[in-house]
Formats: structure tokens, sequence, C-alpha cells
């Protein structure tokens, strides 16, 4: 009795549970839908009280490439490059930081920990002109370059990293040692395979973060074939009036990558937690 | 194959915390050496310095002799055994026994030719292919000693290998130690807390409490020649029971007369020993198995107590006593007549018993 009594209230609290998932996830996706059919309305259907194109219009995909002014697949491949190298970069700097905070002995360690970690306290706007000022330098004003460096270390990333693999016991680094392996074989053989759930939590924040970037982009670059896409995105506006038909167009495109990543990214995150082969 | 020497060794934390203090120990070539002691008593730490995991403070250690006080944990070749097993989550179990090897650039059929050798002798040839986490705890716990075995190193460092497995595990566990010991002809250290497995499993035994050695020695020896007190107390289960009291002279025969309570009359040969002591108070132990059960209260060195608790074991049954001023515990046959709240009549057999120095705490006779 009892007990038939607790399966009603968890089969109902699980419905409940999942009808609110399903609203949320509802409400989410209704501007993306949205967005969808507007991609696929004639310009003049655009702001109409139906949501649905009388016609689909698939060319104006196809449109969108050609448009007079507007680089498409040059910004498009920029955005995707330039997120690819940030991830990369700040991925791989902030685990080697992380390995050294986390893992490594060495005098003075977490005060310098603790100082690295101030410098999120500082808002990105602040450091747009110090960074533009060591690009001049540099000499990587609008360059792809110029936009991939000054992200390629991040101490949002360090501190996430370091966290993941404080809680690696420490026995591990322990058994490696008497096997013979190096403070890089820990690092690579050992403390990074297992850290695959924040790298991959990282790689996500990171490439979407980046690949939706706006200032930066928007203060480095000046030649239009240099553009990334949200800066790209905006030239769609102004030069070329409101085509908004076209822009969803563009948009909707844009998000693929951000989606694939997603979803590939979501697999090795279940794939990655794997415990057991310390007790503890 | 080596002897492990540990020369005047102390180890100082950070924080003035001094685990280890002035420990001088040898263990032979071949030996099974048990460390044994309370928590903290800084088994874990000698351990960890034999392994070079831990830094000397003072002294030094030498491995077949070399000091290798300075030499890092790859190179001293020795291989450890750790208490969370400390396997490789994401490596199959013929990858983790196989790291080792790789970084030491052994070839590939060489590799292959151990690991399945070590599978072979712990039996893991069916789970060379699984991930730890599918494994049980005792499956584990061999995967980890396999790692050990393929690399063939001068001593294996054990560090309470067996005490996150259950009870049945952990005594089939220590039986297959045992055996391996014996097949693989190596030194091997054992650090444990707890004394059953000290007294199957090691060759001799080194007791140690607040970082220092107590005594080293074969544990029978260390059972029935305790150098104090805490060793005396520490080994056997049920453990001794000490009665405080004094030494007293009566028509040339000395007795150990127990405060307020019974008395009992001492062997002649003990004499020498114990003169300068009548009329002071001494502990006066005996064990368990000591301890017998008669018909009625006749004879020498007789008691009667209380009995308060009945344990049977089966083989045998513990008595838990009380003299009206001290609890004890007796290990007598399992068919003997007494009840719970019952007086039950006893007798002390003085062959095996012992008198301490209560300042000191060392054993007098
Ligand atoms: N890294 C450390 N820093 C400071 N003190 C430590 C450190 N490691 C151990 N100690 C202290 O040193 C003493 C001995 O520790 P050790 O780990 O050797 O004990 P143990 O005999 O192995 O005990 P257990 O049976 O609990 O494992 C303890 O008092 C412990 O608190
Ligand atoms: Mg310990």
């Amino acid at each position: 009795m009892f007990k038939r009594t607790m399966r009603c209230n968890r089969g109902l609290r699980l419905l409940i549970l999942h009808m609110t998932l399903a609203l949320i996830a509802t409400t989410l996706a209704l501007p993306f839908v949205w967005m969808l059919f507007t991609s696929l309305k004639r310009l003049d259907e655009v702001g109409l009280e139906s949501w649905l194109p009388e016609v689909f219009q698939w060319h104006n995909y196809a449109d969108v490439f050609a448009m007079k002014g507007i680089l498409f697949g040059r910004w498009y491949w920029n955005a995707i490059y330039v997120a690819t190298w940030v991830t990369f970069l700040q991925v791989f700097t902030s685990s080697l930081a992380a390995f050294s905070f986390a893992r490594l002995k060495w005098r003075g360690r977490d005060t310098v920990f603790l100082l690295y970690l101030a410098t999120m306290m500082l808002p990105g706007l602040v450091m747009m002109i110090p960074n533009y000022q060591i690009m001049i330098n540099l000499g990587l004003v609008d360059t792809l370059s110029g936009l991939i460096l000054p992200c390629a270390f991040s101490a949002f990333g360090t501190f996430l990293m370091r966290q993941f693999m404080l809680s690696i016991p420490q026995s591990l680094d322990e058994a490696a040692e008497i096997d013979g392996a190096s403070k890089w074989t820990l690092f690579w053989n050992v403390i990074l395979p297992l850290s695959r759930p924040a790298l991959v939590t990282l790689t996500i924040f990171t490439f979407i973060g980046n690949y939706n970037s706006m200032f930066w982009p928007l203060v480095m670059m000046k030649t239009p074939a240099r553009y990334t896409l949200p800066i790209g995105l905006m030239a769609f506006e102004s030069s070329r009036g409101q085509q908004t038909n076209l822009l969803m167009a563009a948009v909707a495109m844009s998000v693929i990558p951000m989606i694939l990543l997603f979803v590939f990214m979501q697999k090795q995150l279940v794939k990655g937690i794997m415990l057991g082969g310390v007790k503890g | 194959m080596a002897e492990v020497i540990v020369k005047n060794v102390s180890k100082i934390y950070p924080g003035d915390v001094k685990a280890v203090d002035n420990i001088t120990l040898e263990i032979r070539d071949r030996e099974f050496m048990v460390l044994v002691g309370p928590s903290g008593c800084g088994k874990s730490t000698t351990l960890r310095m034999i392994a070079g995991l831990e830094e000397i403070s003072e002294g030094e250690i030498l491995i077949g002799d070399r000091v290798v006080n300075n030499v890092p944990p790859k190179d001293r070749d020795i291989a450890m055994v750790f208490q969370n097993y400390a396997l490789y989550p994401h490596m199959t179990v013929f990858d983790n026994m196989a790291f080792g090897l790789k970084l030491r650039k052994f070839k590939k059929a060489e590799i292959q030719r151990r690991v399945e050798e070590a599978a072979r002798i712990l039996g893991l040839e069916p789970y060379l292919d699984r991930r730890p986490k599918n494994l049980s705890g005792g499956q584990r716990q061999r995967v980890a000693v396999g790692r050990a075995i393929v690399r063939k190193p001068k001593a294996f460092l054990f560090d309470e290998p067996l005490s996150n497995l259950d009870a049945k595990m952990r005594v089939q566990m220590r039986t297959e130690i045992s055996k391996l010991h014996s097949q693989l002809e190596t030194t091997m250290i054992y650090v444990t807390h707890d004394q059953t497995e000290a007294m199957t499993m090691g060759d001799r035994i080194c007791v140690m409490k607040d970082g220092h050695i107590q005594q080293i020695d074969t544990p029978l020896n260390l059972y029935d020649n305790p150098t104090n007190l805490f060793v005396a107390g520490f080994i056997g289960m049920p453990p001794m029971n000490f009665f405080h009291g004094i030494v007293q002279s009566k028509d040339k025969k000395l007795y150990f007369k127990e405060e307020n309570g019974f008395e009992v009359s001492l062997p002649k040969r003990w004499n020498a020993s114990i003169e300068s002591y009548i009329d002071k108070a001494v502990i006066f132990g005996i064990r368990p198995e000591d301890i017998i059960w008669q018909s009625d209260a006749v004879g020498e060195n007789a008691i009667e107590a209380k009995v308060e608790v009945i344990e049977p074991m089966g083989a045998e049954t513990y008595l838990y006593l009380n003299t009206n001023h001290h609890n004890f515990i007796a290990r007598v046959d399992a068919h003997n007549p007494y009840k719970v709240g019952e007086k039950a009549h006893l007798k002390l057999c003085l062959e095996k018993a012992h008198l301490f120095d209560p300042a000191t705490e060392k054993t007098i006779t």
C-alpha cells in the first residue's frame, strides 16, 4: 500500500517535471522556429501575422551567398577559423596552467592562482584598450591573428579546469610517478584524459562565446573580407536596407556550427564521466 | 631482489609534525615485513619515504646497497600498491598493467608476455579488456597488484591494500598475497593497522607507535614475548588482559595482588627479575586463552568472576567477565557450563603471563 502511493507519487512528480521541461523547451524553441519560417518567406511577407510562408522560398539560402557587398561565405569561414583556434588554444593553455595549479607543487602557487583569478574581476571592456594598444605594437590590428591571440588565455578556463583536476585523486599521480611517468606524461596520459568532462564544458563555452563575440572584432577589423559573422550580420542591416528574410536565412546558417558542436560534445560529455579506478 | 635498510630516519612534515622519529629497520632480501600500528603512527609515512613519494628529513634509506635518498621513485626499482587501488580509470586492465612497461620502453611482445603472465597468476585473464569501473573491489586490487608485478621490481610496497575490501575478500586476498610472495621471492613491505593481517602474513612484524618502532620480531615471538605494554595489548585478538596491582612477598613466595581483588602466586623463575618490585606497583598481563574454567574455585590461582557477556565463536567462546573491580576476557572451550549473570570459576595459567613496569611500560618478565 505504502509502496504503491510512493510509486504513484513518483509517477506524478515525473509527469509534472516533464511537462515543465517541455514548456520551457517550447518557449526557448519558438523564436528559433519563427526565424526559420521567416527565412523562407518573401520579403513582403515578413512581419505578417501568419508564421508560415505562402510558398517556401528555399532559394533565400542561396541568395545570401550571392548578395552584393555581403561576403557571407568568407565571414562564415573567418568566424569558424577564429573560434576554432581560440578554443583550441584556450583549452590547451588553461589545461596546462590548471595542471600546474592543481597537481604541481611550487612556492607561491596558490597566491599566483588567486592573483590570476582576480583578473576575472575586470570587465572585458576595460581590457579592450590595452589589448588594442598591444595589437598595434605587434602589428596585428585588422588581422585574424589579432582576433585570436588575446583570447588564447583565460582565467575562467584555468579556474574551471583546476577545480576539476583537484577532484582527481592524488594517488594517481603517485602511481604514475612510480610507473615512471614524467610530469608531461602524467598530464597528457592521465590527468588530461580524466578531465574530459571539464574539457568538453570548456570547449563548448569557449567556442560559443568566441563565435558570437562582437566587440573585439568590431574594434579590430576594418577590411570587410576579414569580418567574422557577428559584425558581418550587422553589415547586412546597414548596407542592404531591411532584407529581413535573407538576414534570417544567414542567421539560421550561422547557428549550425554551434548546434553541431553541442550535439557532438554532449555525447562526449556523457562518455567522459568515468569513475571507478579509485576507491574513495 | 634486495634488502631495504632504513637507517635513523625521521620525517618532519611542514608545521613541525614529527611523523617518524629516528627509526632503524632492516628488511632482509625476500623478506615479508609488515609495518603495523594504530592510525597515525607513521606507517604510511615510512613506506612512502621508502617509495620516494615523501622526502626524507633525516637519516638514509638503502635499497639493495644503494642510498636512495635522492633517487626519484621511478629509479628506485620498487612498485607500490595503494589502499584506494589508484588504477587509471580511463585505461583497460591490460593498459593499466602495461603503462609502466610502455614508459620504460619495453618491446611490445615483452609487454604482452609479462601482462599475460601476471593476469594468469592473478586470475585476471577474462578481464583484460575491461575498465576498472567494471570490476569488483577484489578484482581491482588484483589489477593493482598486477601492475606492480609486471615490472619485476626489487621490492613491493603495500599500503593497506585490503582495507577497502569486505571481510571475506580480505581473507582471500591475504592468502593470495602470501602465496604471491613465496612465488615471486621478492622483498615485500606491507603496511596495515590490522594485527591479524600482520600476524598471518609477516615473516617479521615491525610494531610502530607515535613515530617510534616498538618491536621488530617474528609473529610468534611478538605474541609470546612483547617488549612492552603497548605491543602486548596491540598484538592478539581478543587483546591481553591487564590488571593493576602490587608484588607481595609472603613466606618467601612472591604474589601479585590486584588492587582490592584477587591474588596469584608468581612462578619461581620470575623471582630474580621481580625482586626489586616487591611492594611496588606493577601491571599483570595475561592472554584470554590462558584463563581456563574449572568446576569450582579450588587450587592455586583460582579466581571467581561474574559472567557479563558470552560470545560463542563456534570453536571457542569468549567470556566477558567482571571481578567486581575489573573487566577481563577469557577465551574458553565452547562447551562451558556458564550463563550470563552466573559466577564463573577460573584458573589463571601463568606460563605465558607477563608483568609490566607501570612507569616505563616495559616488560619485567
Ligand atoms: N602531508 C602531511 N602533512 C602534515 N602531517 C602529515 C602529513 N601526512 C601525514 N601527517 C601526519 O603524520 C602522522 C603519521 O601519518 P601516517 O599517514 O604515516 O600514519 P599511518 O600510520 O599511515 O596512519 P593510518 O593507519 O591512519 O594510515 C600523522 O599524525 C599525520 O597526521
Ligand atoms: Mg596510512
